[in-house]
């Protein structure tokens, strides 16, 4: 249950750590994986899905002292998306807390 | 496990993918790899928080099979789609593959059906011209109960009703293909974290 929890929030969270600013892989799968315990593999098929389906797209940048990165970037689709994903977080996470409120109340 | 091994795990089970994506795909993971290491991890650390590479590259080649399902459509590349995403062990394909089987039978079933009606039609077609012709036969179908001129018009019609019937069931088999397709996307959107 919480695996699919977090599996299902993860696409959310990928595109949100994205909208502030612009990550090459390494970099969010760190800050994701920071806050999330997840198998940190499972990024990157997410990313390219998310690349195919015109959300995010990638470009190369110089790095210091190694090969060029491939920074993820949101596209104007992407970020219509992520808009959308977090007003239906925002809903869902507040309707299970009233429940939750409410049960609680119940049981004291 | 360190860096070559995971590597080349990810390579092998990605091998049924176009060489050019697995390429690509592979090179996420270099980097992944490198970027970790500029930052003092050990190959071993990296590569346990990545995960198993195997479930990494099914996850790949899963979407990728169900891609071409959609794309190309053809009974090969479904089942590739189907087996594909049941390889992912999600528990949910293990109970719905007898009731699917089922439901394939009774589609085979009603083509059956189809084609026989086809047949039947045809066949009265063809003995009603056949008696036509032959007068010395028309005795015995009066005998029948069943006039040539008769069974031209019933063999006509039932020939027309089956390929009506045939028509109508080629449009339930692409609804049905469509259907499985996006079942079958759901799945791995789920054990992907794909939400939508």
């Amino acid at each position: 249950m919480e695996t699919q929890l977090k599996k299902g929030v993860l696409e959310l969270c990928v595109m949100s750590v994205l909208e502030q600013h612009d990550c090459y892989g390494y970099e969010l799968v760190n800050t994701i994986s920071k806050k999330i315990a997840i198998a940190e593999g499972t990024i990157y098929p997410l990313l390219r899905r998310l690349k195919n389906d015109g959300y995010v797209e990638t470009y190369l940048q110089e790095s210091t002292g190694g090969p060029p990165r491939k920074y993820y970037k949101l596209t104007d689709r992407g970020r219509k998306m992520n808009k959308e994903l977090k007003e239906e977080w925002d809903t869902f996470f507040k309707n299970v807390n009233d429940l939750l409120k409410g049960l609680h109340n119940e049981q004291e | 496990m360190n860096k070559n091994e995971f590597i080349k795990k990810l390579k092998h089970g990605l091998s049924g993918l176009p060489e050019d994506e697995v390429v690509d795909i592979v090179s996420d993971y270099e980097d992944h790899f490198i970027a970790g290491a500029s930052e003092g991890r050990t190959e071993s650390e990296i590569a346990s928080g990545l995960g198993d590479p195997n479930q990494i590259a099914r996850q790949m080649t899963a979407s990728n099979i169900i891609k071409k399902a959609e794309k190309n459509i053809s009974f090969v590349n479904i089942s590739r789609a189907i087996f594909a995403t049941a390889g992912l062990g999600f528990i949910n394909l293990v109970f719905v593959i007898w009731p699917y089987l089922a439901i394939v039978g009774f589609i085979l079933g009603l083509l059956a059906t189809g084609i026989g009606i086809i047949s039947v039609g045809v066949v009265t077609v063809m003995i009603s011209i056949f008696s036509l012709f032959n007068p010395d036969l028309v005795g015995h179908y009066v005998n029948l109960g069943l006039y040539p001129a008769a069974g031209l018009f019933m063999g006509i019609s039932a020939s027309t009703f089956g390929l009506l019937f045939i028509i109508g069931w080629g449009y339930l088999v692409k609804w049905f293909y469509i259907l499985t397709v996006k079942y079958l996307k759901l799945n791995v959107k789920i054990i992907t974290g794909e939400k939508k």
